[in-house]
């Protein structure tokens, strides 16, 4: 957008037109040399050079376009460009992802369970604003994926990027819950979640759920459990990323649904089951409802003044035409 | 004050104009004899001549006007406060192969590494965010206040991060400025840990969008100017086309260079008091009220007298001075 | 060239035109004249004491009052000469302008005229009849003529030669010479020219200017049309600017003498840059010789 610091200015416009009229179309305008060449009421004589009147057009339309540019300056120009500036700090959110073998359980169509969390997630963080987001992935290990963070894209990048069974076959859910809670330790927020994404035992890591949970508790982190899936056995398949051999199989399936309820209810926050990807969708969205807090914004507006700009070209196109008509066409006025 | 006195070079444009109006003031004569009739010589020379001095002089303050706009002079002008709440400071870390050059101990990317964590202790409670660059940037820990993240992953920096060849100071920067994210008013400062070696890639929009984005920027300079061989992973140096050892300097006068610019600075890592000098140039930043000196420029007066002298200088050729040219 | 200077070489033709004379009025032009009678002499405006009879109407239409015509018998020859003063002849390139070589040309023929007492008159004319000079005798006649020509500020800025032509001819009745004095950058009047022909003798006096095939190699420059407004731009620079202006008015020079030929009518081009005396004298004698 552009603003004016003295609009006022732009009104010497308005000379133009008349200026225009008197320079190209008054009869009676000066700088022409009375000169006789038409035979009266019969014929004029019309040269046939149309090459230079095109040019001598192009030579005057710069110079009017010129001096428009330079009054537009001469307003006081400036871009203006507006940023929503958040007052308030956001709700720091961990994802924790189960990224077990299990997790490609089919019953989660048309992908699979692992693929719909992918989904969800997203569009959980799509809807949210100006709330820090990070990814910690756990299999055998769990590891920092993305550390809590205003930047979206790399979030959206690294969740992209996740594949099962990169960290092996196991769940260390007490180690996902862990790492991510070491992570938001330094921050800053008031309130901080963790959401855990799961549909296994806690089979894996050195750290068991509950004492994690209980780390988690003392740094005032809310943890909220989603189990996936549901109960017996379901096929399976998946591509191992080190072999990139395909798997197939059935599995029996089940988390446990104790330990999920118990880490929420230690870290005050919620058990949810996703039985099928739709309930997974209304499980992040209550949590989302959930977790909101009020936002107060300001508009920074800042603005960059682009008088020069338009000051250099202006005076380029008039030059151009002084130049053209003076030095290429000899002009004697 | 002149805000850019390059502008003044412009007066050179003069000499063309000047000498093109003299020229058509000889030529004009002899035309407007030949086609206007020796009859009336007398009263379309004096004319001519009134109309030619006025043009051609309107047309010469009017260039001199415009230029003087350009000059941008500027007067006393206004303080305006600047509200900030905390800094951003991203790392963006030269990971081309000479960083691995030991002329300083342990290694160039080493030091690098141990600086931005002995700055992330210092620096408690504000964001960081790492990025690496060789032929390309990459981004290995957006803006955050996990400065756990970034310490955690300073001792995997190294040339085998990703492949892409060269080092392109432009892609450090660039990747270093997209890091940053918008909504807040933090102040912004992006590190780079550069020897300077072999850079491709063009600065040419750097200072501009350095100076669009507002963000303040340190280049660190690693190694040392006399420089060191390369080693390869086996320990052998490193030999060019031609057979020749390859030996690795800092290119301190290239950095050096780039400072020049108000909001850039230039540091030595081997420098000991460097620690402290960057904590400085952040601390500055850091003042939560900066005090803005927003000298407004005169250009206007200038710009509205070219506008006035151009039109006048038409208004010249329009006239039909005494119903005769 | 001023008015002032004008005059005063016009002053001195008087001398040179007794040489024309011979050339121009005397011999066969004579024997050209009907025997005595009663003949319709010319028009002039009407007064009361006048018979309405006698109202020229065409005339009087024309020139907006009342004009009567008078008849007389002697049988003298007129030399009536049809200047076009538009504002086309107030160009040139030299130091004089087509419409000083005009009156230049037009005060010898009348000087020469009334040399030979014969009496001389005139109509000056734009895109309307600018003004009427009925044949008189007499040197006063001739230098009335010519101040009338100079001091002449025309209301119209074309040039309508027919309509001049066909005055002439309804009001001029009796045999004479009539020359037509224009620059001829005006509409064709070859029906009127045909008709005044019949009735009289016609020479058609082309004023020329070195500028009106060759332009001027110059810079760019606006030209304006004292008649029409019109504008171009002049560009001597361009051989094709200049070749397309000579190709132009040379062939319409070529036309209009053969049109003027190919209806007995005699044509004589004088430069603004000729001598107007030799011309004429050279003119003449050709035609003698003939």
């Amino acid at each position: 957008m552009i603003t004016f610091d003295y609009p006022g200015a732009l009104l010497i416009i308005a000379i133009l037109p008349p200026l225009i009229f008197l320079r190209h179309f008054w009869n009676r305008r000066g700088g022409r040399l009375s000169f006789s060449f038409t035979i009266w009421n019969k014929e004029v004589f019309r040269p046939t050079i149309y090459l230079t009147r095109i040019i001598l057009f192009a030579g005057s339309c710069s110079l009017w376009f010129g001096l428009l540019l330079l009054i537009i300056a001469n307003a006081g120009p400036s871009l203006v460009t507006k940023e929503k500036i958040y007052m308030t700090r956001g709700i720091d959110i961990m994802f924790v992802l189960d990224q077990s073998p299990s997790m490609a359980g089919k019953d989660f169509l048309p992908g699979n369970r692992f693929e719909s969390a992918k989904n969800v997630i997203a569009s959980f963080v799509e809807g949210r604003e100006h709330d820090p987001v990070g990814l910690v992935g756990f299999g055998k290990y769990a590891v920092l994926r993305v550390p809590p963070g205003l930047d979206y894209d790399h979030f959206f990048n690294q969740l992209d990027s996740l594949k099962l069974m990169e960290l092996g076959n196991g769940s260390a859910m007490g180690m996902g819950i862990a790492v991510a809670s070491l992570h938001l330790d330094r921050s800053s927020a008031r309130e901080k979640i963790i959401i855990l994404l799961t549909d296994g035992d806690s089979n894996a890591g050195e750290i068991i759920p509950e004492s994690a949970a209980h780390i988690a508790a003392s740094m005032g982190i809310k943890i909220y459990t989603v189990g996936l899936g549901s109960v017996g056995e379901i096929p399976l398949e998946f591509t191992d990323p080190e072999t990139g051999k395909i798997y197939r199989g059935m599995y029996e399936s089940g988390y446990n649904e104790a330990i999920l309820k118990e880490i929420a209810e230690i870290t005050d926050g919620k058990f949810f089951q996703a039985l099928s990807p739709g309930a997974l969708d209304t499980v992040l969205s209550s949590i989302d409802s959930i977790e909101r807090i009020e936002k107060r914004t300001r508009l920074n507006i800042k603005t960059r003044p682009v008088h020069r700009e338009l000051i250099i070209i202006g005076f380029i196109l008039i030059l151009f035409d002084f130049f053209l008509k003076k030095w290429i066409f000899r002009e004697v006025l | 004050m002149a805000e850019r006195p390059d502008s003044f070079y412009l007066f050179l444009i003069l000499i063309p104009v000047v000498y093109i109006s003299l020229k058509r003031y000889v030529r004009g004569k002899r035309d407007l004899n030949a086609i206007g009739g020796k009859w009336r010589s007398r009263l379309l020379m004096d004319v001519f001549f009134v109309k030619w001095f006025f043009s051609s002089l309107l047309f010469v303050l009017f260039s001199v006007s415009v230029i003087l706009a350009l000059v941008e002079f500027s007067g006393s002008g206004r303080k305006m406060v600047e509200p900030s709440s905390g800094v951003d400071i991203v790392f963006s870390v030269d990971i081309s192969r000479s960083m691995t050059a030991s002329d300083i101990s342990p290694s160039r990317l080493q030091r690098s590494g141990d600086l931005i964590s002995a700055l992330v202790e210092n620096l408690t409670g504000e964001r960081f965010g790492l990025t690496v660059f060789k032929g390309e940037g990459m981004k290995i820990i957006p803006i955050t206040e996990d400065s756990l993240a970034v310490s955690s992953v300073l001792p995997y920096l190294s040339p085998d991060m990703f492949t892409s060849s060269g080092s392109s100071l432009e892609a450090g920067i660039t990747t270093g400025i997209n890091s940053f994210t918008q909504g807040e008013e933090r102040k912004r400062i992006l590190i780079i840990f550069t020897d300077g070696e072999s850079l491709s890639g063009t600065l040419f929009s750097l200072s501009e969008n350095i100076v669009e984005n507002d963000i303040t920027v340190i280049f660190i300079g690693t190694g040392t100017v006399d420089g060191i061989e390369l080693l390869t992973a086996g320990g052998a140096p490193v030999l060019d086309k031609q057979g020749e050892i390859v030996i690795s300097r800092l290119n301190r006068l290239l950095l050096q260079g780039l400072a020049a610019q108000d909001s850039i600075y230039y540091l030595d890592i081997s420098d000991s008091a460097v620690l402290s000098d960057v904590l400085e140039v952040i601390d500055r930043q850091m003042e939560s009220l900066v005090v803005r000196d927003l000298r407004e420029s005169k250009y206007r007066i200038f710009l509205s007298a070219a506008v006035l002298f151009i039109i006048l200088y038409i208004v010249v050729r329009i006239f039909p001075w005494k119903n005769t040219f | 060239m001023n008015n002032i200077d004008l005059f005063s070489r016009i002053k001195n033709l008087p001398l040179v035109s007794s040489r024309l004379v011979d050339g121009f009025l005397a011999g066969n032009y004579r024997s050209l004249f009907k025997g005595p009678g009663l003949e319709f002499d010319e028009v002039r405006e009407y007064s009361e004491s006048d018979d309405s009879r006698f109202i020229d109407w065409n005339v009087s239409s024309r020139l907006g009052m009342p004009y009567t015509k008078t008849f007389r018998e002697e049988r003298e020859l007129v030399l009536f000469l049809i200047v076009d003063v538009s504002a086309s002849l107030r160009t040139g390139t030299g130091k004089v302008r087509k419409k000083d070589a005009a009156a230049i040309l037009s005060s010898l023929l009348a000087f020469s005229a009334v040399h030979n007492n014969d009496r001389v008159g005139a109509v000056f004319f734009t895109d309307r009849i600018e003004k009427w000079v009925p044949p008189r005798k007499g040197k006063k006649q001739v230098f009335r003529l010519v101040e009338d020509m100079m001091d002449l500020d025309p209301s119209g800025k074309g040039s309508d030669l027919g309509s001049a032509i066909k005055t002439v001819y309804e009001s001029l009745s009796r045999r004479g010479i009539c020359v037509v004095i224009s620059d001829f950058r005006v509409p064709p009047a070859w029906r009127e020219l045909v008709l005044l022909g019949k009735k009289h003798d016609v020479i058609a006096l082309k004023i020329t200017d070195p500028s009106d095939f060759n332009f001027p190699v110059s810079g760019l420059i606006e030209l304006t049309d004292p008649e029409t407004g019109a504008t171009i731009y002049g560009s001597g620079r361009f051989r094709k600017f200049r070749r397309e202006y000579r190709e132009f008015w040379e062939t319409n020079d070529i036309f209009w003498k053969r049109e003027c030929l190919r209806r007995g009518i005699r044509t004589l081009s004088i430069s603004t840059e000729d001598d107007p005396v030799k011309e004429l004298l050279s003119f003449f004698s050709s035609r003698r010789r003939r």
